[in-house]
C-alpha cells in the first residue's frame, strides 16, 4: 500500500513536471508568435513594400515595341521598378534569369555580378522559384528576409590576426572574413537560393544548423522551392556579406514568363 | 484519479497540439516583418498605356532613364566585403586589385568623449582630385590613436612617408592611396580611406580621370 502510493506519487509529480514543461513550452511558442506581431506593428516601415524594379537586360533589349505584348509590358514593370530601387543610395541583388546572371547594383550600375549557369539549374526547379517568387500579384521584388552560414572557413589565420592586431589595435573579430562553403538566402519560407563554394569549411553552428533543418522541415514537409549554385569562394563572400536581411531582390523571369 | 485521468487525456494532447501550432506560426510569420526599405508597391499598376504610340514613348522612356543611371566612362567599385578594387564598365572589368578599407572600429577621446568610427562610407561619390606625393596632415585620431599629444603647428602633423605614390580624394577627406603596409592588404585595417599596393595604385591613378564615379558597397 504504501508502495503503491509513493508509485502513485511519483507518477503524479512527473505528470505534473510534463505540463509545466509544456505550458512553458506554450508560453516561448507565443512570445517567438507574439513579439515579431508587435514588432510589426511599431515599425513606420510594416507598411512599406515589396514590389518594384527594371533590367539592365531589359534596358538594352528589343527595339520592337507591341504595347498588347506581355513581354512589353513586362519589361515595362520590370524598367518602372528597378528605376524606383535605383533611387536609393543602397545596393539591390538582381536574379537575371533573362540575362542568365546574379548581380548586385547600386544606382542602376553594376557592382557586382556572376553567371547563372541556367543548363545546370534543374528547369522545373527554375520555373517553381519564379513562380513562388512572384506569387499570386506577380510580385518583381522581395526583401530578402534571412540568409543562413552553413559552413566556413576562415581567411586569414588567427597567428596573422594577433599580429595585425596588435600593430594596428583594431579587434582581430573586426579583420576577420570568413569565407563562405555553403549559405542560403531565403525569400520566402521556402523559396531558396543555396550556394555552394569550392572549398570545405567548418560548420558555424552545428546547432543552428540542425534547427534550420527542423525549420524547413515542419513548414515545407514535400520539399523547399530551392536553385542550387555554386561559385568560387572569394565571389562567394561579397554576396554573403552583401546579402543582408531587407536587401531588395529583383527577379527578371524567364523569356517565356507572361507579365 | 480523475483529475489525472482528464490531465493525460485531454489536457496534454491540447497543449501539444496547441504548442506546436504556436511553434509553426512563430516560424512562418516571422518572415513577413522584412520590407524593403524606401520601395512602394506602385510599380504592378505601371502599365504601359494602351495607346501603341504612348506605349512605345514610354517604354523608350523608361529605358532611357535607367540608362542614364549608369556610368559611360569607366567607373570604379570597391567592394568593402571582399576588399577588392575594380576599374569597370557595365561589360567589362578592366582593372582589378586588392585592397584595404575601412575596419569599422570606433575611438573615443578619452578626455573629452569625441567619438570616430573607421569605417569606408558606402554610396556613389566622383573623384574630386588627384595628388602626386601626397602627404598624410595627421588628423587628432591620429595622435589620440597612438597616445601622443596633439601638436599645435601644422608642420608637425605632416607626414610624407605613408600615402604612398599618389592619392585620389573622393570627397570628405577620404582617399584612395598607397600604403607602407602591403602585407595587410585584403584585410579590413584602415581608418576609412582606400588602400592600395603601389604597383596597382600606378595603373588605377593613370586610367582614373578626375570626375570618375566611385561606388562603394
Amino acid at each position: 500500500m504504501y508502495i503503491y502510493s509513493k508509485y502513485r506519487k511519483k507518477s503524479k509529480r512527473r505528470l505534473g513536471r510534463y505540463i509545466v514543461a509544456l505550458i512553458l513550452l506554450l508560453l516561448v511558442a507565443a512570445t517567438f508568435a507574439l513579439v515579431p506581431v508587435l514588432r510589426h506593428k511599431d515599425s513606420p516601415r510594416s507598411a512599406a513594400v515589396e514590389q518594384t524594379s527594371g533590367s539592365k537586360s531589359s534596358a538594352k533589349t528589343p527595339p520592337k515595341v507591341e504595347f498588347a505584348d506581355h513581354e512589353a509590358q513586362l519589361e515595362y514593370k520590370l524598367l518602372r521598378t528597378e528605376l524606383k530601387l535605383a533611387e536609393e543610395d543602397k545596393p539591390y541583388f538582381v536574379l537575371d534569369f533573362r540575362g542568365h546572371k546574379l548581380e548586385l547594383k547600386l544606382k542602376g550600375a553594376d557592382v557586382w555580378d556572376y553567371p547563372l549557369e541556367i543548363p545546370a539549374i534543374d528547369s522545373e526547379q527554375l520555373e517553381r522559384f519564379v513562380f513562388y517568387f512572384r506569387g499570386d500579384n506577380g510580385k518583381l521584388v522581395r526583401p530578402l528576409l534571412e540568409k543562413h552560414l552553413f559552413a566556413a572557413q576562415d581567411q586569414t589565420p588567427d597567428s596573422i590576426l594577433a599580429v595585425i592586431s596588435e600593430a594596428t589595435k583594431f579587434d582581430p573579430e573586426l579583420l576577420q572574413r570568413e569565407l563562405p562553403a555553403r549559405f542560403q538566402l531565403h525569400w520566402q519560407p521556402g523559396l531558396v537560393l543555396d550556394v555552394i563554394t569550392d572549398i570545405k569549411g567548418e560548420p558555424k553552428s552545428r546547432l543552428a544548423n540542425t534547427f534550420m533543418g527542423i525549420k524547413h522541415t515542419l513548414t515545407h514537409p514535400f520539399g523547399l522551392t530551392s536553385i542550387v549554385i555554386h561559385m568560387p569562394s572569394e565571389r562567394a563572400l561579397t554576396l554573403y556579406r552583401a546579402a543582408i536581411p531587407g536587401l531588395p531582390t529583383l527577379i527578371v523571369p524567364p523569356m517565356t514568363e507572361g507579365a | 484519479m480523475a483529475v489525472n485521468r482528464i490531465a493525460r487525456l485531454v489536457l496534454l494532447p491540447t497543449l501539444s497540439i496547441l504548442a506546436v501550432v504556436l511553434f509553426m506560426l512563430a516560424i512562418t510569420r516571422e518572415r513577413s516583418m522584412v520590407t524593403t526599405d524606401g520601395v512602394d508597391l506602385d510599380t504592378l499598376t505601371a502599365n504601359l498605356p494602351p495607346e501603341r504610340a504612348r506605349a512605345v514613348e514610354a517604354l523608350r522612356k523608361a529605358r532611357g532613364e535607367l540608362a542614364a543611371m549608369v556610368p559611360k566612362k569607366p567607373y570604379i567599385v570597391i567592394d568593402t566585403h571582399a576588399n577588392r578594387i575594380y576599374l569597370r564598365t557595365e561589360d567589362k572589368i578592366l582593372l582589378e586589385a586588392t585592397c584595404s578599407t575601412g575596419s569599422g572600429s570606433e575611438l573615443v577621446d578619452p578626455e573629452t568623449g569625441k567619438k570616430w568610427l573607421f569605417d569606408t562610407p558606402r554610396g556613389v561619390f566622383q573623384i574630386k582630385n588627384k595628388l602626386k606625393e601626397p602627404w598624410w596632415r595627421k588628423p587628432d585620431w591620429a595622435f589620440i590613436e597612438e597616445q601622443e599629444p596633439i601638436p599645435e603647428s601644422n608642420a608637425d602633423r605632416m607626414d610624407p612617408n605613408v600615402m604612398g605614390d599618389y592619392a585620389m580624394g573622393f570627397g570628405d577627406g577620404y582617399f584612395i592611396h598607397g600604403t607602407i603596409y602591403e602585407r595587410l592588404l585584403g584585410v579590413n585595417v584602415t581608418h576609412g580611406c582606400v588602400r592600395l599596393g603601389s604597383e596597382d595604385l600606378g595603373k588605377f591613378y593613370d586610367r582614373t580621370p578626375i570626375g570618375t564615379y566611385v561606388y562603394i558597397f
